[in-house]
């Protein structure tokens, strides 16, 4: 086992890389070490630490745009932007302390994506060395490009399994005149919920995030015993204002939060915890709220949020025993919602047709920590299918870039964590 | 009649045809042609040269290729038994939409066009979670009169949305006006389902969750059609803003114009559409029957339009029309009644056809550059244009970068069109040389694989040619188009640089 290589440069990471598909060693690639306990356990020999490959190369305020080296932290990068009355709209699980091109490698999003949509949408170019150690430089620096095949979507997300990203040019956004996040409880019930939240989409307001927020978390920042609705609005003054007003005009119980509330709605994502997403059609999210908390009551020590725009549920568990996690995690995924009859506006659906009403009670689970044995349960492997292996293949033909952490088949997650001792995997 | 491979090294027909494939012609295209009139009825098949003309070029005038076959399939069943066979037969084809396209990406020579127009069914819409099930055929605009029916729209939407098609927009990754706002044609789509060139069929995307895995679904919208056939794509509706506000600012210098477009981008607001169009193309819109009352002796005029919640409005539109002001404009129209936004919006829409009057030919381009190089880039374009002799008409999508240049000209006279070659070349380096793309919203095509190695290194564009052979290993789905074959080096196969896998 060779300790950790820290790179200071492409040339150096690409000529690691060489190396490594010559010895054949698998690498386990880390910002600044942040997230290690995400994704499926993997193999490898060599940890390749990208934390000194740190520091803005571009940034053209009137452009909106910025370009950064992979280990640069968030930290550094939102002092450059707010410099300039900028922010960077990313909104990653974890703290700024995180490197931008591990949000950009793992897709991490937030609240804010509710707003600034996830990071494929904001990247606008990335350059990287593959998996064979060719370099490459995908994307551009511009808002607009549709230049040849989209390498720098695939990237996006695929967890360094395709390549080692080197650096990210990303759009921005202005800070707004105001930011302000207002707080109402909400109830728990499926039904209720539904008709909490079709009240607030007939109101004249536009959030930049909506979050639903378990009682735990709602405690812990002390805004009451029970589950409330957190909601961000960010624009002139003069806008928020008269949003501000609708919103108080339309739903009773409504308090301002502190400026640091957001700060305190991540820190509940402490060590040691294992989190999970459940996401489904949005019309449905107040049934996969009601499924969520249920299973938060049967754990215990966890807590849930929701971002409503993207329909999604992420819960955060503490769980000694991870055989009653995964039970209970098991029940959400497997929820089927009382299919509703086909709106009239069905003309007709063909053979092929994506909207069956199958699809539209489906839950997808996409795991963020999991114990090892949750894994092949909970979350089947999403890269073993045909095209997924031939990008793989295309990439990083001999698996060595984070090697079992997406569970495709080389990785094998059962067998890693059987055979998998001392490397690192996730410890 | 065998359909043999020619051996390597035999030199490609033309940058269409590569060296692979034989020309579909004599009793092959006979055989063919019976074979594919059996799956689709023999009057959606043509195969003479009167038939075809119609579908030797798209939107460009500048190239002219003609296909051996054309094929119209009627539905997605018949799609996918098409492209079966030609899987089965290992020939080549191009899929075609309304031939809209301004990249010569629907363009095929010598072998069979794949038309996808018949396709023309929205299947269902589903409002409560505001997404519709399309076949590629629908237009653009039939989509959006169907999601007005709901209150909704489809936000996509390129000048040539009444003829052009969702296949054709997803092949391109179709931009428009108001994708400065509310994003391209791959942020609308939420699934699709599609046909590779081996004929299996492949769900791409989740309508209603996320998707774990790679994003094979960002990586095929924009491919050009280079990666297989769209069959169903499920796009996202957009809900109807409460407001919108419509300003005409006009200038009497060009570079005044592009700085107040700057200035407003450099605010953080985020106009809907941010638009602008020069003396040339102004005079060009008002001599023809798309008159939309423009100036028409400013040098330039920028379109803003603005939309969102009430509130706060009012603030933005004086916010902008001030920095108009500031920079210089003679006169800012605020439109708030729909009918006085539909003329203003004319001009634009229109702009590209009005082109047709002023000479036969016309080049286009679609570069992007950084919002803040706009007045040196438009300066240079400028003395380009003058130093080559030659008229240069810019109308483009000022608040995301995106120019279209565009130069008309006589294409039988070879001065002039070798001149105009020279200053659209010379233009795309500098816009190049400023950061930016060579293409925005257009597609690389054929017209563009030229300036490919001038932005990408040799091993990201064999990346690209790596990425094309998962979903297309024998390369017969629209070839010769994207990236230039000489970038694509050959790779082993993947079974033999895997090194063994784990036990178990």
């Amino acid at each position: 086992m060779q300790a950790e290589e820290r790179v200071e440069s492409v040339s150096a990471l690409a000529e690691l890389v060489l190396n490594a598909r010559a010895t054949g060693t698998p690498l386990r690639i880390a910002g600044a070490g942040t997230w290690m306990d995400a994704g499926r356990p993997t193999s490898a020999e060599q940890l390749v630490s990208l934390r000194s490959l740190s520091g803005v190369l571009e940034y053209v305020p009137g452009d909106l745009t910025i370009t950064a080296l992979a280990g640069t932290t968030h930290a550094e990068l939102d002092a450059v932007t707010a410099a300039e009355g900028q922010w960077v709209p990313l909104d990653p699980v974890g703290s700024a302390a995180g490197t931008v091109g591990a949000t950009i490698a793992t897709g991490s999003s937030g609240p804010l994506s509710a707003l600034t949509g996830t990071p494929r949408d904001v990247v606008l170019g990335i350059d990287a060395v593959l998996g064979q150690g060719d370099v490459i430089s995908a994307g551009g620096r511009v808002v607009k490009n549709v230049a040849g095949f989209d390498l720098v979507r695939l990237l996006t997300g695929s967890w360094g399994t395709l390549g080692i990203l080197t650096a990210v040019t990303l759009r921005l956004r202005a800070r707004p005149e105001m930011d302000v996040t207002m707080a109402v409880p909400i109830p728990d019930s499926a039904a209720e919920l539904g008709v909490f939240l079709q009240r607030l989409s007939s109101l004249p307001i536009s959030t930049a995030a909506c979050e639903l927020v378990s009682p735990a978390a709602a405690s812990r920042m002390q805004l009451g015993d029970g589950s409330v609705a957190l909601m961000r609005f960010m624009g002139s003054e003069a806008s928020v204002n008269a949003q501000l007003s609708a919103l108080s005009a339309g739903i009773s119980g409504c308090v301002p939060c502190p400026d640091d509330i957001w700060a305190n709605f991540s820190a509940g994502d402490e060590p040691g915890t294992f989190a999970v997403r459940w996401s489904a059609a949005r019309a449905q999210l107040p049934h996969l709220w009601q499924a969520a908390r249920s299973a938060e009551l049967a754990l215990g020590a966890s807590w849930s949020h929701a971002n409503v725009a993207r329909g999604v549920v992420r819960q955060v568990a503490h769980a000694a025993d991870t055989n009653s996690l995964i039970e209970s995690w098991r029940n959400v995924s497997a929820l089927e919602v009382p299919s509703q009859s086909p709106p009239p506006n069905v003309r007709f659906t063909s053979a092929h047709s994506q909207l069956s009403s199958s699809d539209r009670s489906r839950v997808v689970t996409i795991g963020e920590r999991m114990p090892a044995a949750a894994w092949p349960v909970l979350c089947p492997s999403a890269v073993n299918d045909r095209l997924s292996v031939g990008v793989r293949d295309a990439f990083d033909p001999q698996r060595l870039l984070n090697r079992g952490i997406l569970g495709d088949s080389a990785g094998d997650s059962d067998a890693v964590v059987a055979a998998a001792t001392g490397g690192y995997g996730n410890a | 009649m065998s359909t043999s491979v020619l051996p390597a090294g035999t030199p490609a027909h033309s940058p269409l045809q590569p060296a692979q494939y034989e020309r579909l012609e004599g009793e092959l295209l006979l055989e063919v042609a019976a074979a594919l009139g059996k799956i689709v009825g023999e009057r959606w098949v043509r195969s003479t040269p009167s038939a075809l003309i119609a579908y030797t070029s798209d939107a460009l005038p500048g190239y002219s290729h003609m296909p051996s076959l054309l094929v119209l399939p009627g539905t997605p069943d018949e799609t996918v038994a098409v492209v079966r066979y030609l899987a089965d037969r290992k020939l080549p084809f191009v899929p075609r939409g309304a031939g809209t396209g301004l990249s010569g990406g629907a363009l095929a020579e010598g072998t069979v066009l794949l038309g996808l127009n018949r396709l023309t069914r929205i299947l269902s819409v589903d409002v409560e979670n505001r997404l519709a099930v399309v076949e590629p055929g629908v237009v653009n605009a039939v989509l959006g009169r169907e999601a007005a029916r709901h209150g909704l729209h489809y936000a996509p939407d390129p000048s040539s949305q009444t003829a052009c098609t969702i296949g054709g927009n997803v092949a391109e990754n179709a931009g428009g006006p108001h994708c400065l706002k509310y994003g391209v044609t791959l942020n609308h789509v939420a699934a699709l389902t599609a046909v590779l060139p081996d004929g299996s069929i492949v769900q791409l995307g989740n309508a209603f969750a996320e998707c774990d895995g790679y994003d094979l679904l960002g990586a095929f919208v924009g491919s050009e059609g280079c990666f297989g056939v769209a069959l169903e794509v499920t796009v996202r509706l957009t809900p109807n803003p409460p407001a919108i506000r419509t300003l005409l600012a006009d200038f009497s210098e060009v570079n005044a114009a592009a700085l107040a477009v700057s200035r407003i981008i450099a605010t953080g607001i985020v106009p809907a559409a941010l638009e602008m169009m020069d003396a040339a193309t102004i005079r060009a819109v008002e001599e023809s029957i798309y008159a939309a009352g423009y100036p028409i002796d400013a040098a330039a005029v920028v379109l803003v339009e603005l939309d969102g919640l009430e509130a706060g409005m009012e603030g933005e539109v004086a916010t902008v029309a001030s920095i108009c002001r500031e920079a210089g404009a003679r006169e800012v129209q605020v439109a708030s009644d729909p009918a006085h936004r539909a003329r203003l919006w004319q001009g634009r829409k229109k702009a590209f056809g009005a082109m047709g009057r002023v000479a036969p030919a016309l080049v286009v381009q679609d570069a992007v550059v950084p919002r803040t190089r706009l007045p040196a880039i438009l300066a240079a374009i400028h003395e380009t244009g003058v130093r080559h002799g030659v008229k240069v008409c810019n109308v483009f999508h000022a608040g995301d970068g995106n120019l279209h240049p565009n130069i008309p000209y006589d294409a039988t006279d070879p001065e002039e069109a070798s001149r105009v070659e020279a200053a659209m070349s010379e233009i795309m380096q500098t816009c190049i040389e400023a950061g930016g793309t060579i293409t925005g919203e257009h597609g690389v095509g054929m017209d563009k694989m030229k300036y490919m190695p001038r932005l990408f290194t040799e091993d990201t564009l064999d990346a690209m040619c790596r990425l094309r052979s998962v979903f297309d290993p024998e390369r017969r789905s629209n070839p010769g188009k994207v990236v230039p074959v000489h970038s694509c080096r050959e790779w082993q196969s993947a079974a033999s640089l895997r090194s063994p896998r784990h036990a178990g």
